[in-house]
């Protein structure tokens, strides 16, 4: 399974019923196109560290706009 | 033997101090003494201890007391599996086990890996699981700390397509977390009993004068009924307050005086260096309202666990007009993540300086009674914020009544 896959999944479960991830793309900005707010991210990415074990820190989140945002930082983290 | 040990006791929030029938209480390992501090631990519960062949091989008259104490002899190095099926028969039984699943003691004070064989009867036998930790701080001018978790079941964790090996690995991770978790608890706690600690020194002064300011502040509590409020808060909590003033953090202080409490503080109040230092020094936890600060938040959860009091208020600014029609979610995340309960409080905004400050606190609010799954779900924290309003706009009335009054 793609990191992507695997970040869709998370939201699947995270934000059930609220977004619908079938029209997710690694394009699409988390808050303009999957109406994320700031606490969605917030408990996204605790979601996300769990599932990749991997550690967020403040700075991450000035660079993240999109999906394919996430995935580079996750897959960056994950190497680490 | 009790005044050797002098056992302190701790458990967590929904653990039970005794150890309920049939079920396997594992703990880490830290000295031969372990199994005796749990005999005076558990007085009125026979515990059957898995214990090594060493100890057996000793001498008979020592190998016969081990068998009369209930003691299940296990041979580490044999490959002699016969224990495992004496303690299903036991726990058929209604017996309860106790297994130091480290099998060794620790090794220049490092502990050694769980091994597998508690996960193989969990397995085998789906039977509650109690989790100890012992901090080892055995003889007579020391005090042993013991600290009980809650009650869970290895099944639960069990994940779809792992082979069996890996499901026992992954089981014996569980088992391994849910005990050491204890051991942060276990020294928060420890730190809790003593009033005054060096490493809290300005927090605990900072509660001191909060004991004192009540006489000045005529600060009354109350329960939304209108009664005097006698509760006392144990463990981690969220305070989550309505706000109206500068002065509603030390209200809060005020209130929960006798416990030590942290504040999440607006990046915009600990600008300045002299000014962050002191509100840093009295527990403010610093976070960014503009931004996904996910560091602030990740303190607050750990404060939380390590069984602190977090204050927060909701509304994520000041509502001079005390109406509280929206709040934030961040409050029911930050419970949720942490597992604490949530403890509303209206402060009523001061119209004369003469007046009496009545706070209410209202009925708290158990995230895990709103959780429907596993994963809990943004509208699961959305319906927790909704019960907090609730019952934060039902402490409000209940105040203005009261001064109405």
């Amino acid at each position: 399974m793609t990191t992507f896959e695997r970040l869709k999944n998370v939201c699947d479960s995270v934000f059930e019923g609220e977004i619908d991830t079938t029209n997710i793309t690694v394009e699409s900005n988390l808050r303009d196109d999957i109406g994320i707010n700031s606490i969605g991210v917030l408990y996204m990415a605790m979601a996300l560290e769990e599932e990749f074990d991997i550690k967020f820190t403040n700075d991450d989140f000035a660079y993240i706009t999109t999906v394919s945002d996430v995935v580079a930082i996750i897959e960056k983290k994950a190497k680490k | 033997m009790l005044l050797f040990f002098k056992p302190r006791v701790f458990k967590t929030r929904d653990a039970k101090r005794q150890l309920p029938k049939g079920a396997i209480m594992v703990s880490n390992h830290k000295s031969l003494m372990d199994f005796i501090l749990y005999l005076i631990v558990f007085p009125f519960r026979t515990i059957r201890f898995l214990m090594a062949e060493v100890l057996y091989n000793k001498n008979k008259p020592f190998s016969f007391m081990l068998n009369s104490l209930g003691g299940i002899k296990v041979d580490r190095d044999a490959h002699d599996f016969s224990f495992i099926s004496e303690v299903i028969e036991c726990l058929e039984k209604k017996d309860t086990i106790g297994i130091f699943p480290e099998a060794r003691l620790p090794i220049n004070g490092k502990p050694w890996p769980f091994t597998t064989s508690t996960a193989f009867i969990a397995t085998k036998i789906d039977v509650p699981i109690v989790p100890v930790y012992t901090d080892g701080n055995y003889g007579l001018w020391k005090r042993a700390h013991v600290c009980i978790g809650e009650a869970f079941h290895l099944s639960d964790y069990i994940e779809d397509g792992l082979t069996e090996s890996e499901q026992l690995e992954h089981l014996t991770k569980v088992l391994e977390t849910k005990v050491y978790e204890l051991k942060s608890f276990t020294e928060t706690r420890k730190q809790h009993h003593r009033f005054f600690t060096l490493k809290n020194l300005s927090m605990d002064l900072a509660r001191l004068v909060c004991a004192i300011l009540p006489i000045f502040m005529r600060i009354k509590r109350k329960t939304p009924q209108g009664k005097k409020y006698k509760g006392k808060i144990r463990g981690g909590a969220l305070i989550a307050a309505n706000h109206t003033s500068f002065l509603d953090p030390f209200i809060v202080g005020v209130t929960f005086w006798y416990r030590r409490l942290y504040f999440l503080v607006a990046e915009i109040v600990m600008q300045g260096k002299l000014r962050s230092m002191l509100l840093r020094g009295v527990g403010a936890i610093k976070i960014d309202r503009n931004a996904a600060d996910i560091e602030a938040i990740k303190k607050s959860i750990e404060k939380l666990k390590k069984g602190y009091l977090l204050s927060v208020f909701p509304q994520g600014g000041i509502n001079r007009d005390d109406d509280i029609d929206a709040i934030k979610s961040g409050a029911a995340l930050l419970a949720v993540k942490a597992g604490v309960p949530i403890i509303p409080m209206h402060i009523p905004p001061k119209k004369h300086w003469y007046n009496r400050r009545i706070v209410v606190i209202g009925n708290t609010i158990n995230p895990k009674d709103y959780l429907t799954k596993k994963i809990p779900s943004t509208q699961d924290i959305n319906n927790i914020s909704v019960a907090l309003m609730n019952e934060l706009n039902l402490c409000k009335n209940s105040n203005n009544q009261s001064l109405e009054d």
